[in-house]
């Protein structure tokens, strides 16, 4: 897969720059073209924050409320992406500090989540594909765990690089940080994944 | 590179992850290529790489963006609600220093201070007196203080309550 890996920051797309300015004179529609366009993304890293799909949506809706109150604040020369990244990141932040660490994640794994809430039956797995799809899907809860289990600012990063696919500098932008202090972060975040999952990865 | 100086860490991530490139991930390449400890290496990471990329968050709620805009209109009607109570604060607070202005320039500043002297003994008598009454009464005074802060909480609480406004009517 190719990703950029520009070193300059990233500029605001000038649709967005535009739809930004509308916002902040009141156009509810083009923040709602905003949120249309980054609301995976938000709630994407709200979920990693976060650990559960109800919260992740409170979050990243708050993000977004919040984005739109001080939408006059914001340079329409910095891409929006990144700064209501960081408006849900440090809100995310402060959630979990009020609360203690959860491994939330571990029980609401990806694939895993029906409309009641209840995971399927291992029957329907072996249904699905066999032993092999158990050993999948226990692969799976395992890495979720593992993400799940590494500090706030691994958790993003990995969220932001390999799941979101943005660049160094893309994820840099949106965290306030050095992109070395990102390259960082991921390299100590994967060294831990591979200690936490090496009985998968050998 | 010499196959007995290892690649660091971050080059065999950076190998794994595509991101290292130019000739320093072509150096990194030759040299996995004769060095079986950074190969193994190299093997665990990619496989993790290869692991993560497989990750995918669940979409957001197909009402997201709806609930979004519902969320602005209730956020701005409390701040605009807050900013009514600011303004009406405003000329509450001009009229008091105003008072309290016209109060203290009507006399010159040692007529203030005697005046000050005389209410502090009067008062400290007035305590002085009132103290072994209130003593002997404080558990109904307590009672009574806290019914009357409980009504007070209630009656600030209900006044200033914000209500949701009526949604609009779909077509």
């Amino acid at each position: 897969m190719t990703r950029p890996h520009e070193t300059a920051r990233p500029a605001c797309p000038a649709d967005e720059a535009e739809w930004a300015r509308a916002a902040a004179a009141g156009d509810k529609a083009s923040f709602a073209r905003l949120v249309e366009k980054h609301k995976a993304t938000v709630f994407g890293l709200c979920y990693r924050l976060v650990g559960t799909s109800e919260e992740a949506r409170d979050a990243a809706q708050e993000a977004f409320v919040r984005a739109y109150t001080s939408i006059r604040d914001f340079d329409s020369r910095q891409p929006f992406g990144a700064w209501v990244l960081r408006i849900a990141r440090n809100h995310c932040i402060d959630l979990l500090r009020r609360r203690r660490p959860t491994l939330a994640l571990v029980s609401e794994s990806r694939g895993e989540e029906t409309e009641s809430g209840v995971a399927p039956e291992p029957a329907d797995l072996f249904a699905l594909g066999g032993e092999q799809a158990v050993q999948e899907s226990e692969a799976q809860r395992d890495l979720d765990a593992a993400i799940a289990s590494l500090p706030p600012r691994y958790r993003e990063v990995i969220a932001l690089f390999h799941v979101q696919h943005k660049s160094y500098a893309e994820i840099a932008s949106a965290l306030n940080v050095p992109m070395g202090t990102v390259m960082t972060w991921l390299h100590r975040a994967r060294k831990e994944l591979k200690s936490k999952l090496a009985e998968h990865l050998s | 590179m010499s196959a007995t100086v290892h690649l660091s860490e971050e080059q065999i991530q950076g190998l794994a992850d595509g991101t290292l490139r130019g000739p320093e991930g072509l150096a990194a390449s030759d040299h996995v290529d004769v060095c079986a400890e950074c190969a193994a290496e190299l093997s665990m990471y990619a496989a993790l790489v290869q692991r993560l990329m497989t990750l995918s968050d669940p979409p957001p709620p197909p009402d997201f963006t709806s609930d979004v805009l519902l969320a602005v209109e209730k956020r701005e009607h409390v701040l605009l609600q807050r900013r009514h109570t600011l303004l009406a604060a405003i000329p509450a607070a001009a009229v008091g220093i105003f008072a309290i202005l016209g109060w203290a320039l009507s006399a010159a500043p040692s007529v203030h201070v005697d005046r000050f002297l005389e209410i502090w003994t009067v008062g400290r008598h007035v305590v002085s007196a009132v103290i072994p009454v209130l003593e002997a009464a404080r558990l109904p005074i307590a009672l009574g203080a806290f019914a009357f802060c409980a009504a007070v909480i209630f009656l600030l609480a209900r006044a200033l309550r914000v209500f949701p406004q009526p949604a609009p009517a779909s077509s």
